[in-house]
């Protein structure tokens, strides 16, 4: 989603009100005169005393408060401990704090902060200096210790024991057997990972409480994610103590409590939530790797990014989230300011409805891959912050492999394709993208000159996000912008979203029987060596198939004061505050 | 029937007239609300756009997109719907808002007196320059203020709030440094003082806070003058006509030969000049209730236009009927304000 401008509405006073025609001649009020006191006609030396002096007096009361103000409100603003707050300028505040709402970019971050999981990736330094996520290498977090049977149906947690949320209640099988439930009977985020990746049928067999720190998760088939899952920030647990004081007869999970509050093992706990405004993170004083360095984090909704860029410069905010490549380009130049760059797992690209004519023929939507400018884009939409997307796995996780890509910028390719394929003339279609996305605008624009090279003519549709997601889930757009990223590090979960033909959310139609068969495999399989094999041959047919126009790995960009120290990724691309502080 | 009708209007003659007016205007408020509730429903549901499959993303199974329709109602007929959304306003709930999670009506009574505080003083400003710059530019025509207010008046009808927004950011706050940073009510670090009307500034000196008055202030000052700067070029000039009109009629030319004092004749020739000038600015008033917009979101002032922009981009419905209800209830307010000063400052006229 791109949060970061707004269309232009229409301003001032219509043209024709501008002219009111006026009486000309006199009239007298008796109405007026009335509420002057008694004694004092309208007119008279003294009522007109009395006015002008009130409106000199406000006046120059008003030019005194601007003038004072606009100086005295900016001493003072730093006067609490800056090392241990941080400042953050987000495009939008989360829509809400409940880790069972769909999942946003806003979102992910909160969920991050607020919620610990039972697993995690241990922690790698980067060559660059940025923290990521040891993919290879999972450990505990909640959970001290967790044993996969041999079948991989079952993993059982070892609870860490004396871990506490910020409100002091103690973490047991009781509040992760609590969080299962509501999770499962919310009907949405874990109910989905638990039915669609697990498939889960029935909660009473699939979960049980072993002893008072040992949860036990049965499977009904062997899965190679049993592990990895638990690592997803949509699957915190809760401080089941303090959210059951919430439960009402209408709302026996809380629902609405947990939309905004929190009460959970995270490193950190909100302390105020004003959506469009800001929110308030305050440190858990009881996590259990320790009380975070950051006892305060500020996030305030600036939704214009040339403001964050300039909050950002003139070092009022340490943070400033969601830049636009090129003023990354500029505020990167800027003394005090650093910009870090991880080439995570978004993919952005343009989806084609491979269902209907023309994109039903593979040597079309090669055609139209072979038509792009890849290099022309990367500089001037891109500023270079970005890299070709040459799969469709992030190239980031396990598995991934460029080799098969093909596209160079070839457009009398792409006219010989047009033409074995029956459109030597090329053909009308349509392009939507997202209204206020600034970058798909632009890559619009370059795409619709780039194809009619080969005498593709596109009509572009710029539409409200929720128009826009209507319309394609429904077939209705020949070709539309896609971006997104898939949390888990897997292959093949990855492509199971976007690429098999029964996935509710494979929008552009794209079927291969070849695919959805080893993918179907490679979610059952426990076979790392084959599975990765597997994925390495949907990659290969993705490739040639071209069910998408490949375009860009936008990659993930933070711009933090100088002083800001410790910036770590993680696949949601939330930031951790966790692992920040302040020199 | 005919004699108690007759009655009813001696009754109602004898109340005084400021009062008949009053009442009348405030009766007719009931049903003008009720049609635009049942209206911005109709036309909401109508909008192309469909918030659970913009929601759901990687999660939307047949099964989840079922159940958040269920949460939001929209598996009931467009009838049912309405009827629940009546009662329930009647309750005072409008609904649960898709993007914020909060109560609707907990999201207005928030973001309402931001808007609301900036507009206000936004208004008072207008008003301050724009007649000010009007009534000297008559009275001394010819004079420095009258080709300055000509300029500035073709000006301000040309350049758009965002823009002025924007380079007063640039100069103020970016490169002078004397403006606080251009995000928010109350700076970061200062807690608002507690609601009794909403107004920060009113709020805190209340509270006797005046690190958070002086704070609100200064927050103020771009985001109003960037509206009063764009807005009053078009209260100048529309008064400029009227009391330029007025100020050589006959009357006052009468009344300059009777001897009567300059400031007597400017005072008057104002007041004879108010009816537009009130029109004018109820109608601006109503009208920057949305259009401030732009600059609440350059200011980041979490106001009403900008959940209503944001709620039309994500399809969330009840925070969309919510605000047009309140708009439509702030509109009908002022206009009813105005036509009660219209009919006291000019007793002719029956609005």
């Amino acid at each position: 989603m791109s949060y970061t401008s707004i269309g232009q509405t229409g301003r001032a006073v219509p043209s024709h009100l501008k002219e009111i025609s006026v009486p000309t001649f006199p009239h007298t009020s008796n109405g007026m005169t009335r509420r002057l006191p008694r004694g004092i006609a309208a007119g008279s030396p003294r009522a007109n005393w009395r006015r002008t002096t009130t409106v000199k007096g406000l006046f120059a009361g008003l030019v005194a408060a601007f003038m004072a103000t606009t100086v005295l409100g900016t001493v003072g603003a730093f006067a609490q401990d800056a090392k241990t707050t941080l400042v953050v300028a987000a495009p939008r505040t989360p829509e809400s704090l409940d880790q069972e709402y769909p999942p946003t970019e806003a979102g992910h971050e909160v969920r991050r902060n607020v919620f610990e999981r039972l697993l995690t990736y241990k922690q790698k330094k980067g060559d660059d200096g940025i923290f990521y996520e040891d993919f290879d290498t999972i450990d505990g977090a909640l959970a001290e210790k967790w044993e996969v049977s041999d079948d991989r149906k079952s993993i059982t947690f070892h609870l860490r024991k004396g871990v506490k949320s910020a409100l002091g209640n103690e973490l047991n099988a009781d509040t992760v057997m609590w969080s299962f439930l509501r999770g499962w009977n919310m009907k949405s985020n874990f109910h989905w990972y638990m039915t669609q990746i697990f498939k889960i049928e029935d909660f009473d067999t699939a979960f049980q409480k072993v002893d008072d720190y040992t949860v036990k998760v049965t499977l009904p088939n062997a899965s190679p994610l049993i592990e990895r899952i638990w690592i997803n920030s949509d699957l915190g647990i809760l401080d089941s103590v303090e959210v059951k004081k919430h439960l009402t007869d209408a709302d026996p999970w809380a629902a609405s409590w947990l939309a905004t509050n929190t009460a959970a093992f995270g490193p950190y706990f909100i302390s105020r939530y004003k959506p469009g405004q800001e929110v308030v993170y305050d440190a858990n004083p009881n996590y259990f790797r320790g009380e975070p360095k950051l006892k305060r984090v500020i996030l305030r909704e600036m939704p214009t990014s040339a403001n964050r860029v300039a909050a950002v410069q003139a070092g009022s905010v340490d943070v400033a989230e969601y830049l636009l490549p090129r003023e990354l380009a500029l505020v990167e130049k800027a003394p005090g300011v650093e910009v870090h760059k991880v080439f995570g797992n978004f993919i952005h690209r343009v989806e084609m409805n491979n269902a209907k004519p023309p994109f039903d023929s593979v040597k079309v939507r090669q055609a139209l891959n072979y038509l792009v400018p890849r290099d022309e884009m990367l500089k001037s939409v891109y500023f270079d912050t970005a890299r070709f997307t040459k799969s469709p796995i992030s190239e980031i996780y396990p598995g991934f492999t460029d080799g098969f890509f093909a596209y160079s910028n070839d457009p009398a390719k792409a006219k010989a394709l047009l033409a074995e394929a029956g459109f030597p003339e090329g053909f009308k279609t349509q392009l939507a993208y997202r209204t206020g996305d600034q970058l798909e605008e632009e890559m619009a624009v370059i795409l619709k000159s780039a194809f009619a090279k080969a005498g593709v003519d596109v009509e572009l549709l710029k539409l409200p996000a929720s128009t826009l997601v209507e319309r394609y889930t429904k077939g209705e757009v020949p070709m539309y912008f896609f971006r997104d990223m898939a949390i888990v590090p897997d292959a093949a979960y990855v492509a199971n979203l976007w690429l098999n033909s029964a996935s509710a959310i494979n929008y552009s139609k794209f079927k291969s029987d070849e695919v959805d068969q080893l993918i179907d495999s490679a979610l059952k399989s426990t076979d790392e060596p084959k599975r990765l094999a597997d994925m390495k041959r949907v990659q290969q047919i993705t490739m040639e198939q071209a069910p998408w126009v490949f375009l860009m790995n936008p990659g993930y960009q933070l711009a933090t004061r100088s002083n800001v120290k410790g910036y770590s990724w993680y696949t949601p691309n939330g930031n951790a505050f966790f692992d920040l502080s302040k020199e | 029937m005919t004699v108690a009708f007759a009655n009813l209007g001696v009754y109602w003659r004898a109340i005084p007239r400021p009062l008949r007016i009053i009442t009348s205007r405030l009766v007719m408020l009931v049903p003008q609300m009720f049609g635009v509730m049942m209206v911005t429903f109709l036309l909401v549901r109508m909008l192309p756009g469909d918030p659970a499959l913009l929601l759901l993303g990687n999660m939307a199974t047949p099964e989840t997109i079922a159940a958040f329709r269920e949460k939001l109602g929209l598996n009931l007929s467009l009838w049912e719907q309405f009827v629940h959304y009546v009662g329930n306003a009647l309750h005072g709930d409008l609904g649960v808002s898709i993007f914020t999670s909060n109560p609707v009506v907990t999201d207005l009574l928030e973001r309402a007196p931001a808007t609301l505080e900036l507009i206000t003083y936004a208004m008072l400003l207008t008003i301050l320059i724009g007649v000010t710059l009007a009534i000297i530019s008559v009275v001394k025509a010819g004079g420095f203020v009258d080709i300055g207010s000509r300029v500035y008046g073709l000006a301000a009808g040309a350049i758009p709030d965002f823009w002025v927004g924007l380079l007063l950011i640039y100069f103020f706050f970016y490169i002078l440094g004397w403006a606080p940073a251009p995000f928010g009510r109350i700076d970061t670090f200062v807690s608002p003082p507690d609601t009794v009307t909403g107004f920060y500034t009113i709020d805190s000196l209340i509270a006797g806070d005046l690190n958070a008055f002086f704070s609100s202030v200064g927050r103020l000052t771009l985001p109003v003058l960037t509206l009063a700067i764009v807005n009053a070029g078009a209260l100048m000039k529309m008064t400029k006509t009227t009391f330029s009109d007025i100020y050589r009629s006959d009357f006052i030319r009468h009344a300059r030969a009777s001897g009567l004092s300059e400031g007597t004749i400017r005072r008057v020739a104002l007041r004879n000049s108010l009816p537009p000038i009130i029109t004018l600015v109820g109608f601006m008033f109503g009208f920057l209730l949305g259009a401030a917009v732009l600059v609440e979101t350059i200011f980041a002032w979490g106001g009403l236009g900008q959940y209503a922009v944001q709620s039309v981009v994500n399809s969330d419905y009840p925070a969309l009927q919510g605000f047009v209800l309140v708009a439509a209830a702030f509109i009908l307010i002022v206009y009813t304000v105005v036509d009660i000063l219209y009919e006291l400052a000019d007793p002719r006229i029956r609005v």
